[in-house]
């Protein structure tokens, strides 16, 4: 009889231990639950910052700078270059947008200085950089670290004089 | 006896505290893939913004603009055209004024849809004028 019941008590106490064991797994598995959506949800907010950026700034730059002969793009020291021009109390001045050293870079300076890609103003990390411009479309191809491209179509008003 | 009584209230405890927490936890959990959700959602207007400004410009300058939607993935659907992708749908709507003897006004409505939910709607209208 005395041996039953000290079976029993073995047997209850085992489940307490299994259920307060089975309580700390559920814990843990939650708090790697939320990290692992803390982390996805982080990782997917700075993919889209980096994918917007460039695309958002190249678009804006050649709106801000469509006016005749204002945007043109080329091939300055081997790097393709997306130029917009002003005129500042009679000097020309030319700021560049271009990738080179794994960053987009633009830089601002006289026309008749020397274009130097190492100047520039880092904007963001970027891979690569290509332009093309057709019947008034210009359009950007921005490839990111993961070798992701982005392509970016602006419509120019003012195509440039050749 | 009383051992067996003390034992038994502490099961009933820990089952009392684990449905506590249990209920507890359902909050969280239900934050976190209401985060994951609105991601996903950003990611696709992120993507869909994007894609509708490229469709927005290129309409600006394309010649016809029928055939460069057909030219890239848009699938005419009555007097709309529509292109799908895992993330976004994009819808253009092409509408044209009578034309008078100055020209007539081309008009292109881009909306993109996510989850059956519109997110926005680009228009882009171009005047075209009649060539003497």
């Amino acid at each position: 009889m005395k041996g039953q019941i000290r079976s029993g008590h073995t047997i209850t106490d085992a489940f307490v231990y299994c259920l307060m064991g089975l309580f700390a797994l559920a814990g843990v598995l939650v708090a790697l639950l939320a990290a692992k959506v803390c982390r996805t949800v982080t990782d997917d907010a700075q993919k889209n910052t980096e994918q917007r950026l460039p695309a958002a700034f190249v678009r804006t730059f050649v709106r801000a700078a469509d006016a005749k002969d204002g945007v043109y793009i080329g091939k300055e020291n081997g790097i393709d270059v997306l130029t917009a021009r002003e005129i500042f109390d009679g000097e020309e001045y030319l700021t560049r947008v271009y990738c080179y050293d794994g960053v987009m870079r633009t830089s601002l300076t006289a026309a008749t200085e020397a274009f130097d890609p190492l100047l520039g103003d880092a904007i963001c990390a970027l891979a690569g950089m290509a332009f093309e411009e057709k019947d008034g479309l210009l359009t950007a191809e921005l490839t990111d670290g993961e070798g992701i491209t982005e392509t970016v179509s602006v419509s120019i008003r003012s195509v440039r004089e050749q | 006896m009383e051992r067996r009584y003390r034992t038994n209230m502490l099961l009933v405890e820990l089952m009392i505290v684990i449905l506590f927490f249990a209920l507890s936890v359902s909050v969280p959990v239900r934050m976190l893939f209401a985060a994951r959700r609105l991601s996903d959602t950003a990611g696709a207007e992120t993507r869909a913004l994007s894609a509708a400004q490229n469709v927005a410009d290129a309409l600006t300058v394309a010649e016809d603009q029928c055939a460069w939607l057909s030219e890239n993935g848009f699938l005419q659907q009555g007097d709309r055209y529509l292109a799908e992708t895992e993330a976004y749908t994009l819808t253009v709507t092409l509408r044209e004024s009578a034309e008078n003897g100055a020209g007539a006004l081309k008009e292109a409505l881009v909306t993109a849809e996510h989850a059956g939910e519109m997110l926005f709607t680009l228009d882009c209208t171009r005047y075209e004028g009649v060539t003497p």
